[in-house]
């Protein structure tokens, strides 16, 4: 049996294929989705958006130029220059919402999903499942693209703009990890672990 | 509708950590019970969760005042500067004609703010009352609260960018105004108000009566 999450009731869970979900009958919160390849392609992706993130920090996203002066932008320089402006407490928001968050449930997800693709458990699987599961509604790089859609409207009468390689990794970034949210699947990973404690009696 | 079959009924607790249906035990008081497969503390609803959740909310409303009356956004240029606060900012959006920008930035940082809160009071006021009105609408209405409150953070990541990227000198400077960091604790707040309300209390009213 399973219990709603939302409104306690008892379901008899009901084979589901890929892709497909399962809905309460009471309240018509989603009780179970089943994804093509969970653990595996989690880990897939959960790998490039390691990769994609630190492109993304690494390159200029966004070059910007008035009057003969020319700057270049990455995420870091945001957080930087409301520090030095005097918002501290926002610019550690602004980090913590669009660094360090996404970067930290990329790597949960990656010391559970590694050995457990191996078939070994990690050591502390519970606690580093809870951590990156926790992390999902503070990594906030969805709403930081449309911010930076808005704030390229704003500022294209002020300078003159280019979008440089940063952008289109943040882009792809974006991308990659709705995917792997979409993938990711708690119950599977549960199930995964319950396999190999048993196999490990 | 029938009886409902609840975990709770059957005696069962969910586990809210690794969805585990684990068999209720009496505990001695003071005592937590722990999921055998993931070790997280198991309850069978929240704890405290409407405590909680008030705090978390009436912090909010404090916190929403100053986030509105004072500038988020201080634009200086050649012209002498200008200080903007979240509304005045949307006006001087539809003034020029930004209209797409303008209703998103209000939609952001003005209507989600405002709906989550009420929203999250009414929902408090109607467990709190056990009321029996429409309890799959609220159902709905909590996940929506809870999947749509991120999005306020909109204007806030906005400012970072325009802060850092418009360090012109003497042309056009951009400074942040002390209602960004105001708002910004609104949105931490009703996201952690959001997560602290359990949406079962709603459908716990109404099996009390059968």
């Amino acid at each position: 049996m399973i219990a709603c999450e939302f409104c306690d009731l008892l379901h008899r869970p009901q084979p589901l294929r890929p892709g497909e979900k399962a809905k309460c009958s009471r309240c018509g919160g989603v009780l179970a989705h089943r994804s093509r390849n969970p653990i595996h392609g989690t880990l897939a992706l959960a790998i490039t958006a390691l990769v994609l993130l630190v492109l993304a920090n690494v390159f200029p996203f966004l070059k910007i130029g008035l009057e003969g002066q020319v700057r270049e932008n990455t995420i870091a320089t945001g957080v930087i220059g409301l520090w030095d402006a005097g918002a501290q407490a926002l610019a550690v928001l602004i980090f913590f919402t669009t660094i360090l968050a996404p970067a930290l449930r990329i790597l949960g997800l990656l010391y559970v999903l590694f050995p457990l693709a191996l078939g070994r458990e990690p050591p502390g699987v519970a606690v580093a499942v809870r951590f990156q599961e926790g992390l999902v509604s503070w990594a906030m790089l969805d709403v930081y693209m449309l911010a930076l859609l808005v704030a390229l409207v704003k500022m294209a009468q002020m300078a003159r703009l280019q979008l440089e390689l940063g952008a289109w990794c943040f882009f792809a970034l974006f991308i990659v990890l709705t995917l792997m949210g979409a993938l990711y699947n708690r119950e599977a990973l549960w199930e995964r672990v319950e396999t190999l404690r048993w196999a490990s009696r | 509708m029938g009886v409902a079959v609840t975990a709770a009924r059957a005696g069962l607790v969910r586990c809210g950590s690794c969805e585990k249906l684990l068999r209720a035990r009496p505990l001695p008081s003071g005592a937590h019970a722990r999921c055998p497969r993931c070790g997280a503390a198991v309850s069978r609803r929240k704890q405290g969760s409407l405590a909680r959740t008030w705090a978390l909310v009436i912090a909010a409303c404090v916190l929403y005042v100053p986030a509105n009356l004072f500038p988020v956004m201080v634009v200086a240029g050649p012209g002498g500067s200008q200080a903007d606060t979240i509304l005045s900012g949307v006006q001087a959006m539809f003034a020029v004609g930004w209209y797409v920008v303008g209703a998103l930035i209000f939609f952001a940082s003005i209507t989600v703010p405002i709906l989550k809160i009420l929203c999250l009071i009414g929902l408090l006021i109607s467990v709190q009352r056990r009321s029996h009105w429409r309890p799959r609408d609220r159902a709905v209405l909590y996940r929506v609260v809870e999947i749509i409150g991120r999005w306020s953070m909109l204007d806030m990541f906005v400012v970072s960018l325009m802060v850092a990227l418009v360090q012109l000198g003497a042309v056009a400077n951009v400074a942040p105004g002390i209602g960004a960091t105001f708002f910004g604790g609104v949105v931490i707040l009703t996201i952690f108000a959001a997560k602290s309300l359990d949406p079962r209390l709603i459908w716990d009213a109404m099996e009390e009566e059968r």
